[in-house]
C-alpha cells in the first residue's frame, strides 16, 4: 500500500512504465476524463435515495449516483463497503439473496428497474455482469460466448459463429483461440477465461457492463490485458467497475467514486478524484493512510 | 507434524515433546483401528463371494468317477443280452442270448449263481426286455424287501414269457463281536466274517484316491446266495443283497414259431396294494407282425404267482405299411405304444379302450436336418468328434423310451441318437405328433444299447466300438465316456445313478461309480433356450420344483434375470420423474426454509421398511387399483397436463401478478391443480374405458355374429357397450378346442377384433404433432433434417402470423398490461391447438383404419382377413392382466427408490457452485433456462449415478418383489403381468432346496449374478461420481 500515492499519479509518470505493455499508447486520449465531456454525458444510469439491507444490516445508505453514458465509472472503497452490493443492486442479482430489502430508486434509462412490471431477464440483458471470480460455464469457448443469444432463442448458425467471433476479437482471445473454440472453456487460464466472461458478456450487446474486481484474481500481464479492453469497451458500453487498485482507477476510468460504510462519499473526474479530491477522507484512502 | 506449533525463542529444532503424548496415541490407534476395520470390511465381502462361489463351483466342475474292480467276473458263453443291477450296485444280472442268466457281485465280481432259463433250454433268446424302473416292491418284514422289475423275454421258436428280476435286500442285526454259533446259525462262516469291512462311499472314494476295492461276503445257497457287508453308518447293521431271474409266465400269441424280434411291455401296479392290475406286451415276428396283448392281471394267492386274463389282442401289423418292424415300446402310462422299422419309420399309436389305432402320420427317424440328408448330418457330426465317417443306409438300432416316457431316444447303425417327443402348441392344447426335437452327439459305432436314468433325465449308451458314454438329455452334457471291448455291449444305470455297470463285447464286465449330481445344469440350460418336453419349442424357464420326477426342473436364469431388470424399470419409471423433478424444485426454486424441512423428510421416507410397502402394495394398492386401471392411465396424462398448462399460463402473466405468488400461495395452488386433474382423471376414467377398451372381447362368443362381429340382439349390444380394461387385456384367449354357438361350430383360435377406437385415438397424436409441423413450413418454411425448407406459402403472400396478431390485438383493444391481454393470449392458443386437434382427430379417423388394415392384419378363423391392432397387443401370445403386475411392483418400488434417487440427485445439484448460476442469470437467463442449460449438465454425471444407485437398489429389493409382483417367472417386459426376480427366487425358493442340490446351488448362483449386477451399477454410479466431483473441483 505503500505505492498507493506513487501510482496515482497520472500513467505516463509511473515508474513501471518500461513494462512492455504499451499501457500509454493503447490510453485514449482523454485517457483520464478531464472533465470537459462530464457536462455533456448524459447518465444512463440514476440511483435515487437507494438503500438496501441485508436483514437487519443496513448495506448500502441513502446512495446517490448518477453514471454517465459510454464512460467508465470505478467504485472504490474499503472492503465491506457496500461495493459490490450496489453494482448488484444495478442488474437486480441481489434478488436472489434472502431477505434483502430495499427502498429508493434505480433508473436505468428512464425506467425504475425495481418497479413491479419490470421483466428482471429484460433488465439483466441490459446490463452484462464479469465477476470477480471467474465462472466460465464447463461448455465449450464457442457455446460460452453465445451462452446469452442462445437462451434468448437465436439459433442461425451463421449468425452465432459471427457473434463469436467479433466477440472474442474484441476482447483480443481471437486469436489465442479460434483453433480450438470447441474445447472446454474450463481448461484456459485465468485471463483468458476472464476475458472469455467478457466476452461472454457484451456478445449479449448489453448498454452497461458491470464488472465486480474482475482483474483481483489476475497476473500484472493478464491485468493489463483487461484493462486496454475495458478502454477499448467504452467506446460502445457503460462500464462501471469495481476495484481495490489504485492504479487502476487511475488508469481505466473516466469516473472514481468512492464508497465508505455503505455510504457514497465522493465522486468526480478521477484525475480530480485522485489529484485534489474534496474530502479528506477520500484522499486518506487514495493515499493508503487507512484501510 | 509440520505444522506443530513452533514458540519463538526457542531453538528451531524439532521436537515431539511439544505435542501432548495422547495426540499420538490417538492417532496411532485411531490409525490401526481404522485400518483392521477397513481390512475386515473388504475381507468379509471376498468372503461372502468366495463362499457363494466355492457354492456354486460344483455346478460346473467335471463329475468324480472312478473304477471297481470285478477281476473274478467269468463271461456267460453267449452273446450278451442285458446287463442289470440292484439300486446299490452290489449285485449284477446278466443274461446271454442262450437264456444263461447269470448273478455276480458287483464289487469283485464272484459269481452269486448262475442257471439256464427254463424256456430257453432248447429256443434261443431273441428279444428281451426288462424294465429299468422297479415295477414292485414287496416288503415282507421291516428287515427284507424284494424290488421287482418286469421282464419279458422272446425265444427263437416264437414263445413269449413274462417274469421278473428280482433283487432282495436283507438287513441283519448282529453284535459287534458276534460269536461263532451265532454267525452259523446265520449261514457264516466265521473265518470269513472277519474280513467284512466297513464300504465307503463314492465321495470318500474319490477324496481319498483309494482303489474301490471293499470286501464282501458270500452267504446263503443257491439263488438266494447274497452279498453281505457292513453298512458305513451303522456298525450293528449288515446288509444282504441278493438277485434273482425267473421268467414262470409263457404268454399265448399268435406268432407261428415264428422268432420274436423284439418285446415290450407295460404294466400298471395298483398303489396301495402294489398289484398288477393291466399288462401290456407288445411282440414283434420275424415275418413282421406286430401283436399287442392287454390283460387285466391278478394273483393267486395259492401259488404267488401272476395270472392274467385276456382283455384284447391286439394286431397291428396291417397299419405296418412300409419297412421291416423291428421295435416297439409300450408308455408306462398304456395310452401309446411307437413301432419303428429297421429302416426309420416311427409308426405311433394310441389306446382306444380295448384298441391301438394309429395316431400320428407315420414320420421317418432318418428325414433331412436342415437340407442335409441324416448320413451326411451324422457323419459331420462324427467328424467333429475324430470319428471316421459311417457308411451305408442307416438303420436303427435302439429305441428306448426317457424317464417319464415322454421322449423317446432311437439309435441307429451310424451311432446317430437322436430325441423324439410329442409338442403341444400350449399347456393346456392336447399332445401334437411326435417331434425330432434333439440330436445328441453319436457314438464311435453303431448304437448297441441306451439305458434311461431313474431320476433324472439322462441316460446311459453303448456302442459297438465299446464306447460307454452317460449323456444328460436336456443340458446334453456328456458327463461319463469310456472304452471298452468292442461288440454287443450292454450297460445299466442303477437307481441313484452313482455309477454304471457295463458288459463289453468280450463278456467282461466294467463297474464304476460316478458322482456328477449337477449333469442336470449347463451353461447352456442357464441362459439359452432350451427345448424342454412337451414344449412347443426352445423356452427360458425357470421352475425349480416340477412336483415329479418325471417332469424336469428348469433352470433358466434369464427369466429371473429379466424378472429382475423389469422390476428395476418399471420402478425408475415411476421413481425417475418424481425423484428428479422433485430434486430440481427443491434444489433450484424452493424456499431455502422449506428446503430445510422437505430434504430430511424425504431422507426418512428412505427408512420405510420395504415390507411395509410391498404388504401395502400387495393388500391395498394393487386391488383398489384393479377396477380403477383406465383411471390411473388417464390421471397419468392429465395431471403432467395440467401441471405444464399451468406453468405455461403462468409464464403468460404480467410480472405484477407473478409476484404476487408466494411460496405458499404456489404450493397450494400446486396441490389443487393435483386434485384437479384427479378429479377430472376420475371422471374420464370410466368414459375412456367405454369407449377404449369396449367390452367385446371378454364377450361370451354368443353374444357376437362369428362374421360380422356384430352384436346378435339389442341385449347383447347393451352388454356389449361397456367398458371392461381388465377382460379387455386377460380376456379374448383363443377358444382352445372348437365351441358350438347357436348351432354354429366356432373353430379353435375364435377371436373377436376389437381395439379400433383406441388405435384411432393412437393415431391421433401423430397425425396433430405432424400437422402442426406441417401448418407451420406451409406458412413459415422450416427445417427437415437441418435441410431448409420454403414456405408454401410465404408471409408475403398470406401472412397469417400477423392477421392472427392483429386479430388477437383487436380483441385486446391494443391493451398491453393487465390481465386481459393475457387471457386473450391463452385463449388463442387455447382455440388453435383446439382446432390442430379437432383436424388432425379427422385426420386420424379417416387414416387409421386404413393403417390398421395394412399392420395390424391376420387371418381370421370364420371372418377371413381381419384388421386388428388389439391382437397384436392383447391377444393370445400378447398382454395380460393380473393384479398383481409389474406397475404395481413399479410403484411401490418407485417409492422405496425415490428418496434415493432424489437425495443424491438433490445433493448433485446443490453442489453445482452457485457462481455457475450467477453467471448464467447475469446473461439474461431465467432461473428454468439456467437450470436446464447449466445446473443439470453440470451435475448430470451426479444424477446419472443418482439414477445408477436407485436401479441398485431396485434390482436388489425383495419383499416388494415377494409381496407384490405374482411370482410368475417371464420373459416378457409387459406392464400388466408381474414377474419373479432374482432376489423373490432366491427369498422364496433357498428354504426348500435341499442342500447340496442342483436347485440350492442355482439359487447361489442366482445371488451371484445379483451381486455382480448390482456390484457393476455401483461401481459405475461411483465411478461417474468421482468424474463429476473432478468436474466441479475445477470450476
Ligand atoms: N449475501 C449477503 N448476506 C448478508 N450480508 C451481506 C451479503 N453480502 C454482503 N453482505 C454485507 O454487506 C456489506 C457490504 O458487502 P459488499 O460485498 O457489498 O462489500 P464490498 O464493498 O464489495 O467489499 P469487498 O471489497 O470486500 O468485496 C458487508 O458488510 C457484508 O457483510
Ligand atoms: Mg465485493
Amino acid at each position: 500500500m505503500n505505492e498507493i500515492a506513487e501510482t496515482a499519479l497520472p500513467v505516463e509518470n509511473r515508474p513501471d512504465k518500461e513494462i512492455k505493455l504499451n499501457l500509454a499508447d493503447s490510453l485514449p486520449k482523454n485517457g483520464n476524463g478531464s472533465g470537459h465531456d462530464s457536462a455533456a454525458t448524459e447518465s444512463i444510469i440514476r440511483v435515487k435515495d437507494f438503500n438496501l439491507w441485508y436483514g437487519k444490516s443496513h448495506a448500502l445508505k441513502n446512495i446517490n449516483i448518477e453514471f454517465p453514458r459510454n464512460r467508465v465509472t470505478a467504485l472504490i472503497g474499503p472492503s465491506g463497503c457496500g461495493k459490490s452490493t450496489l453494482l448488484r443492486s444495478i442488474n437486480r442479482m441481489n434478488d436472489l439473496i434472502d431477505g434483502i430489502r430495499y427502498e429508493g430508486q434505480i433508473l436505468l434509462g428512464d425506467q425504475d428497474i425495481y418497479a413491479r412490471d419490470q421483466d428482471v431477464i429484460q433488465l439483466r440483458r441490459h446490463c452484462g455482469m464479469v465477476f470477480q471470480k471467474t465462472n466460465p460455464f464447463p461448455k465449450s469457448i464457442f457455446e460460452n460466448v453465445i451462452y446469452a443469444r442462445r437462451i434468448s432463442g437465436e439459433n442461425n448458425k451463421r449468425k452465432l459463429a459471427e457473434i463469436v467471433e467479433s466477440s472474442l476479437k474484441r476482447t483480443a482471445l481471437w486469436d489465442e483461440v479460434h483453433t480450438r473454440l470447441h474445447e472446454n472453456a474450463t481448461a484456459m487460464s485465468g485471463g483468458q477465461q476472464q476475458r472469455l466472461c467478457i466476452a461472454r458478456a457484451i456478445a449479449n450487446e448489453p448498454d452497461v457492463l458491470l464488472m465486480d474486481e474482475p482483474c483481483s484474481a489476475l497476473d500484472p500481464i493478464a491485468t493489463a490485458k483487461i484493462e486496454e479492453l475495458i478502454l477499448e469497451l467504452r467506446q460502445q458500453f457503460t462500464v462501471v467497475i469495481v476495484t481495490h487498485n489504485m492504479q487502476q482507477a487511475a488508469r481505466v476510468a473516466d469516473y472514481t467514486a468512492f464508497m465508505y460504510l455503505g455510504q457514497l462519499v465522493e465522486m468526480g473526474p478521477t484525475s480530480e478524484m485522485f489529484l485534489k479530491p474534496k474530502l479528506k477522507q477520500t484522499e486518506d484512502y487514495i493515499t493508503g493512510r487507512f484501510g | 507434524m509440520t505444522d506443530a506449533p513452533q514458540t519463538s525463542g526457542q531453538p528451531q529444532k524439532f521436537n515431539a515433546r511439544q505435542v501432548s503424548r495422547n495426540v499420538y496415541i490417538i492417532d496411532f490407534v485411531a490409525n490401526v483401528g481404522i485400518r483392521v476395520g477397513g481390512v475386515f470390511v473388504v475381507l468379509a465381502v471376498l468372503g461372502m463371494v468366495a463362499y457363494i462361489i466355492w457354492e456354486v463351483k460344483p455346478l460346473f466342475s467335471p463329475p468324480a468317477q472312478g473304477m471297481v474292480a470285478m477281476e473274478g467276473a467269468r463271461p456267460t458263453p453267449g452273446r450278451n443280452m442285458l446287463v442289470a443291477c440292484d439300486e446299490y450296485r452290489r449285485t449284477v444280472v446278466r443274461i446271454d442270448d442262450g437264456g444263461n442268466a447269470q448273478v455276480v457281485s458287483a464289487l469283485t465280481g464272484e459269481k452269486l449263481h448262475e442257471a439256464r432259463l427254463e424256456p430257453f433250454k432248447d429256443a434261443g433268446l431273441t428279444a428281451l426286455w426288462a424294465s429299468a424302473r422297479s415295477t414292485a416292491t414287496i416288503s415282507a418284514s421291516i428287515e427284507a424287501s424284494t424290488s421287482e422289475h418286469l421282464m419279458v423275454a422272446g425265444s427263437s421258436t416264437g414263445e413269449i414269457w413274462q417274469g421278473r428280476i428280482s433283487y432282495d435286500a436283507s438287513y441283519l442285526r448282529l453284535p459287534l463281536n458276534p460269536p461263532d454259533d451265532l454267525l452259523q446259525r446265520k449261514g457264516i462262516s466265521p473265518a470269513e466274517w472277519k474280513e467284512i469291512r466297513t464300504l465307503e462311499t463314492p465321495e470318500e472314494q474319490a477324496t481319498k484316491e483309494a482303489s474301490y476295492a471293499p470286501k464282501v461276503l458270500m452267504v446263503g445257497s443257491g439263488d438266494r446266495r447274497a452279498v453281505i457287508e457292513h453298512l458305513p453308518n451303522d456298525f450293528q447293521f449288515y446288509r444282504m443283497m441278493g438277485a434273482r431271474v425267473d421268467l414262470p409266465r409263457k404268454l399265448e400269441f399268435p406268432t407261428d414259431g415264428a422268432a420274436i424280434v423284439d418285446v415290450g411291455a407295460a404294466v400298471e401296479m395298483l398303489p396301495e396294494h402294489d398289484k398288477p392290475y393291466e399288462l401290456i406286451t407288445g411282440a414283434i415276428t420275424s415275418k413282421g407282425r406286430v401283436l399287442l396283448k392287454i390283460e387285466n392281471m391278478s394273483i393267486n394267492p395259492m401259488s404267488d404267482e401272476w395270472e392274467g386274463e385276456e382283455a384284447a389282442l391286439v394286431d397291428l401289423t396291417r397299419y405296418i405299411t412300409a419297412g421291416t418292424p423291428r421295435f416297439i415300446r409300450i408308455r408306462t402310462q398304456r395310452d401309446q405304444c411307437v413301432v419303428v422299422t429297421e429302416d426309420g419309420k416311427l409308426y405311433t399309436f394310441k389306446r382306444d379302450k380295448r384298441d391301438f389305432v394309429p395316431e400320428f402320420p407315420v414320420d421317418d427317424v432318418f428325414k433331412a436336418v436342415e437340407n442335409k440328408s441324416w448320413i451326411e448330418h451324422v457323419n459331420a457330426q462324427r467328424t467333429g468328434r475324430g470319428f471316421a465317417a459311417a457308411t451305408g443306409a442307416p438303420r436303427v438300432t435302439c429305441v428306448e423310451f426317457l424317464i417319464g416316457d415322454i421322449t423317446l431316444l432311437i439309435g441307429d447303425s451310424l451311432g446317430g441318437l437322436q430325441g423324439w417327443f410329442s409338442t403341444k402348441l400350449n399347456k393346456d392344447a392336447p399332445a401334437g405328433p411326435l417331434n425330432r426335437t434333439r440330436i445328441h452327439s453319436p457314438g464311435a459305432g453303431a448304437i448297441a444299447a441306451i439305458v434311461m436314468a431313474q431320476t433324472q433325465k439322462s441316460f446311459v449308451i453303448t456302442d459297438e466300438s465299446g464306447l460307454v458314454r452317460a449323456i444328460h438329455n436336456t443340458s446334453e452334457r456328456e458327463f461319463f465316456n469310456e472304452k471298452v471291448a468292442p461288440g454287443a455291449v450292454r450297460a445299466c444305470s442303477p437307481l441313484k445313478e452313482e455309477g454304471f455297470i457295463a458288459v463289453a463285447g468280450d463278456g467282461r464286465l466294467h463297474h464304476w461309480w460316478v458322482h456328477a449330481p449337477h449333469v442336470d445344469v449347463s451353461l447352456g440350460v442357464l441362459i439359452a433356450p432350451v427345448w424342454y418336453e412337451s414344449y412347443p419349442g426352445p423356452v427360458n424357464h425357470w421352475e425349480s420344483t416340477t412336483g415329479s420326477a418325471d417332469v424336469e426342473s428348469k433352470y433358466s436364469l434369464v427369466p429371473l434375470i429379466i424378472g429382475t431388470l423389469k422390476g428395476g424399470l418399471y420402478a425408475l419409471l415411476v421413481a425417475i420423474p418424481l425423484a428428479l423433478l422433485g430434486a430440481v424444485y427443491t434444489s433450484e426454486f424452493m424456499h431455502r426454509k422449506m428446503r430445510a424441512v422437505v430434504k430430511p423428510s424425504m431422507e426418512i421416507m428412505a427408512s420405510l421398511p420395504s415390507v411395509v410397502l410391498g404388504f401395502l402394495a400387495a393388500m391395498y394398492f394393487a386391488p383398489e387399483a384393479a377396477p380403477r386401471m383406465p383411471t390411473l392411465i388417464v390421471a397419468a396424462f392429465v395431471c403432467p397436463g395440467f401441471f405444464l398448462l399451468y406453468g405455461w399460463m403462468f409464464q403468460q402473466l404480467p410480472p405484477s401478478i407473478v409476484s404476487r405468488f408466494t411460496p405458499v400461495v404456489t404450493t397450494v395452488a400446486l396441490f389443487l391443480i393435483l386434485m384437479a386433474g384427479l378429479g377430472v382423471s376420475s371422471l374420464l376414467g370410466p368414459r375412456f374405458e367405454q369407449v377404449l377398451f369396449p367390452a367385446v372381447e371378454s364377450a361370451d362368443p354368443a353374444l357376437v355374429d362369428a362374421r360380422t362381429f356384430k352384436p346378435v340382439s339389442d341385449e347383447a349390444a347393451r352388454r356389449l357397450d361397456t367398458g371392461d380394461f381388465r377382460s379387455w387385456t386377460s380376456g379374448g384367449a383363443e377358444l382352445a378346442q372348437p365351441a358350438s354357438v347357436r348351432g354354429e361350430t366356432l373353430p379353435r383360435g375364435w377371436w373377436i377384433p376389437g381395439g379400433h377406437t383406441l388405435f384411432k385415438f393412437l393415431m391421433w397424436i401423430p397425425f396433430g404433432l405432424l400437422l402442426a409441423w406441417a401448418l407451420k413450413v406451409f406458412f413459415a418454411g422450416g427445417n427437415f433434417f437441418s435441410r431448409p425448407i420454403k414456405p408454401v406459402l410465404p408471409p408475403s403472400v398470406f401472412d397469417l402470423p400477423s392477421i392472427l396478431n392483429r386479430a388477437r390485438g383487436a380483441i385486446s383493444g391494443g391493451r398491453t398490461a393487465g390481465l386481459w391481454p393475457v387471457v386473450v393470449n391463452v385463449g388463442f392458443s387455447l382455440a388453435g391447438v383446439a382446432v390442430i386437434g379437432a383436424l388432425a382427430f379427422g385426420v386420424s379417423s379417416l387414416l387409421s383404419p386404413m393403417i390398421e388394415g395394412l399392420l395390424f392384419n391376420y387371418s381370421h378363423p370364420t371372418a377371413g382377413s381381419v384388421a386388428d391392432f388389439r391382437r397384436f397387443v392383447t391377444g393370445p401370445e400378447g398382454w395380460k392382466y393380473t393384479q398383481t403386475n409389474s406397475l404395481i411392483v413399479g410403484f411401490a418400488m418407485g417409492f422405496a427408490v425415490i428418496p434415493i434417487i432424489y437425495s443424491i440427485a438433490e445433493d448433485a445439484l446443490s453442489t453445482v457452485p452457485n457462481h455457475m448460476r450467477a453467471a448464467s442469470l447475469a446473461c439474461g437467463a431465467s432461473r428454468w433456462q439456467t437450470t436446464v442449460r447449466i445446473v443439470i449438465p453440470a451435475a448430470a454425471s451426479g444424477i446419472f449415478s443418482a439414477i445408477v444407485i436407485g436401479l441398485g437398489r431396485a434390482v436388489g429389493e425383495t419383499m416388494i418383489v415377494v409381496m407384490a409382483a405374482g411370482g410368475t417367472p417371464v420373459m416378457d417386459m409387459q406392464p400388466l403381468v408381474g414377474f419373479r426376480s432374482l432376489s423373490a427366487a432366491i427369498a422364496t425358493e433357498i428354504a426348500e432346496a435341499a442342500d447340496g442340490s442342483t436347485h440350492r446351488r442355482t439359487l447361489f448362483l442366482a445371488g451371484l449374478v445379483l451381486f455382480l449386477m448390482t456390484f457393476f451399477m455401483s461401481t459405475l454410479a461411483e465411478f461417474v461420481r468421482m468424474r463429476l466431483r473432478k468436474k466441479l473441483n475445477r470450476m
